[in-house]
This record gives structure tokens, C-alpha cells and sequence, in this order.
């Protein structure tokens, strides 16, 4: 009698036992999915550009009067490819009939990753490069080198600039 | 006839014993847990476009139901807190996952933002009941993020001391 008594109490104490050691926690997984598309913009603070006349024996080149043009190339990509920024001139300047060499335009340039040269009619010149997504700011300052063969006139072109981020 | 006795008695110590795990709750396949937590929407998912005009995104799955179910045996102090196990990682590289943040609304439930380092408190009670909320998750946009695809698990715990 007394050890069936023992054998349920040691039952139930037991029961108890597990008791106390049942869920004080539950948890619940939550999973985070993020798309983070590629994306390139491009800004200038100037979209023109003026180079007044000048006499070419004190003025061999002529700086632009919005000099420094401010440039930001906003992109995001894979962590190891690369963004490029490239300009292409639509041809050379024209006046009527006359045209001076779109290849007497060069721009210096400010900012890392941005680069100077010399505009082109044929190839586009890389005007930046840089490695990864990121917000790059820098400058850019036009000269038109000039001439005493230039014929007078109003001169005008298009320079296209193209940033990727493939 | 005392062997029948002694039968009749272990019969009903068994049957006892039987009763009273029945009314704890505690027979194999027959628990009660104390607290339940419920995410209704276990994955959440952000689109990152613009940043200029994006600066956060939401979750497509917004708001997020969540109930911290609590019986009156643990109405005490109960938490309910997450923790991630990461970064968002992808093939390309990571977005911090302290990018990911939310905004609460039901009783005792708390404003905040992922971490992988602390576990970060979404809520807190002192009684018992079924706590019903709404959690609103955002993710900050960048354009220093690398562009891909990009995944990771946080721990939900609600818990009592």
C-alpha cells in the first residue's frame, strides 16, 4: 500500500517537475529579402558652357565663364564592377559654314575618380571611372585653346556625357 | 482478494496521477506552452530604386500582424525581443542590417531597428493576454548599397525571467 502510494506521488512529482521546466520562450523566424537595383544618375551644375573671344596672344586659352562645373555621378552596382563616365561631341563647333576642331576643347578635372582630356567627335573620352556603388562628387573646368586661324563667329556644339553602372 | 486490493489501488494512483497531468497539461502531444508567439507574415521583402527619391522603402507586406500570446501563469514580466544573424548578405556583397528599422503600434510593442550585435526590445508586458500588434518595417536606401539580392534571418523571442 505505502509503495503504491510512493510510486504515485514520485509520479506526480515528476509530472510537476516537468512542468516547471515547460516553454518559458517561444520564437518566431522572420526572413528579410532586399532587391537593391542598379541605378545611375548623373548631374552638371552648368548644362552650357561659354568661351568669350579673346586675343590668342595673351589669352592661348580661353577658360569657360562657368568654370568649375560641378559633376556628380551617382551610381550603384555589383561591389567589384566598375561605373564609367564617357563624353562624346556631337561634331566640331559650327558657325554657319565654319567649324573649329571640337578636339581645341579640353577640360581639367577635380574629384576622385574623375579625369581630365580632350573632347572627341569620333570616340568617347572617359571622363571618370570608379569601383563599386557610391555618391562621387568633382569639377570640371572647359578651355577652348585659341587661334588667330579661327574664323569669327558664333560657335556652338553638344557634348553628350554617359555614366554606367552596369 | 488483497491482490485484487492492491491492484485496485495501483489502478487508481495510475488514474490519479493520469488526472492530474491531464489537468497540467503535460502528457506527450498534449503540452500547453505559456507563451505563444505568432509572426502572421514570417518574411518581409524591400525593393531599393532611387535613393534621391527613395531615401527608406517599405515592406511590401506592411504592417505585420504579431500577437504575444501570454497565459496567467507567466503574467509577470514578459519580453519580447529580436536579434539578427547578420548583415543582409548577397552574392555581390552586404547592406547592414541595421539598414532594416520598424515602427509599432499595439500595446507595448516598441519602435526599432535591427541589430546582429544586441538583441533589441520590441516589446514588454506585465500581464497576461493576448497582445495584438502591427510592425511596419522600412529599409534605409543608399547609394553606397552594392546592387543584387540580398537575404537574412532575425530571431523573434518572447520570453519570461
Amino acid at each position: 500500500m505505502r509503495g503504491l502510494l510512493l510510486a504515485a506521488v514520485t509520479c506526480i512529482t515528476i509530472l510537476i517537475g516537468a512542468a516547471a521546466a515547460s516553454a518559458d520562450v517561444d520564437t518566431e523566424i522572420l526572413t528579410i529579402n532586399a532587391t537593391v537595383n542598379s541605378q545611375a544618375k548623373l548631374t552638371l551644375s552648368s548644362t552650357t558652357v561659354n568661351f568669350a573671344s579673346a586675343n590668342p596672344d595673351t589669352t592661348p586659352s580661353i577658360p569657360a565663364d562657368e568654370n568649375p562645373v560641378s559633376v556628380t555621378a551617382k551610381a550603384r552596382t555589383g561591389s567589384a564592377s566598375t561605373v564609367t563616365l564617357t563624353v562624346l561631341a556631337a561634331g566640331d563647333l559650327l558657325s554657319g559654314g565654319d567649324t573649329i576642331a571640337i578636339n581645341n576643347v579640353s577640360w581639367t578635372a577635380s574629384g576622385a575618380g574623375f579625369v581630365g582630356g580632350i573632347m572627341d567627335k569620333t570616340i568617347a573620352q572617359s571622363a571618370g571611372s570608379w569601383t563599386g556603388s557610391g555618391n562621387r562628387s568633382g569639377a570640371f573646368s572647359y578651355f577652348l585653346a585659341n587661334s588667330w586661324d579661327y574664323p569669327t563667329g558664333s560657335y556652338m556644339q553638344s557634348a553628350t556625357y554617359t555614366l554606367t553602372a552596369p | 482478494m488483497a491482490q485484487a486490493r492492491r491492484q485496485r489501488l495501483v489502478s487508481r494512483a495510475g488514474a490519479t496521477a493520469i488526472a492530474l497531468a491531464l489537468a497540467i497539461g503535460l502528457l506527450p502531444g498534449h503540452q500547453t506552452d505559456a507563451l505563444t508567439l505568432t509572426l502572421y507574415d514570417p518574411v518581409v521583402t524591400f525593393t531599393c530604386d532611387d535613393p534621391d527619391l527613395f531615401p527608406s522603402v517599405q515592406a511590401a507586406e506592411n504592417p505585420v500582424r504579431i500577437r504575444a500570446l501570454i497565459l496567467p501563469k507567466e503574467a509577470g514580466a514578459c519580453t519580447l525581443t529580436v536579434l539578427a544573424a547578420g548583415d543582409l548578405s548577397g552574392g555581390s556583397g552586404a547592406v547592414p542590417i541595421e539598414s532594416v528599422w520598424w515602427t509599432a503600434s499595439g500595446a507595448g510593442y516598441l519602435d526599432g531597428r535591427m541589430s546582429k550585435s544586441a538583441p533589441v526590445l520590441v516589446g514588454a508586458w506585465s500581464g497576461s493576454g493576448a497582445q495584438q500588434g502591427l510592425l511596419t518595417f522600412r529599409m534605409d536606401n543608399s547609394w553606397n548599397y552594392p546592387s543584387g539580392y540580398f537575404t537574412q534571418v532575425a530571431l523573434f523571442t518572447l520570453s519570461s525571467p
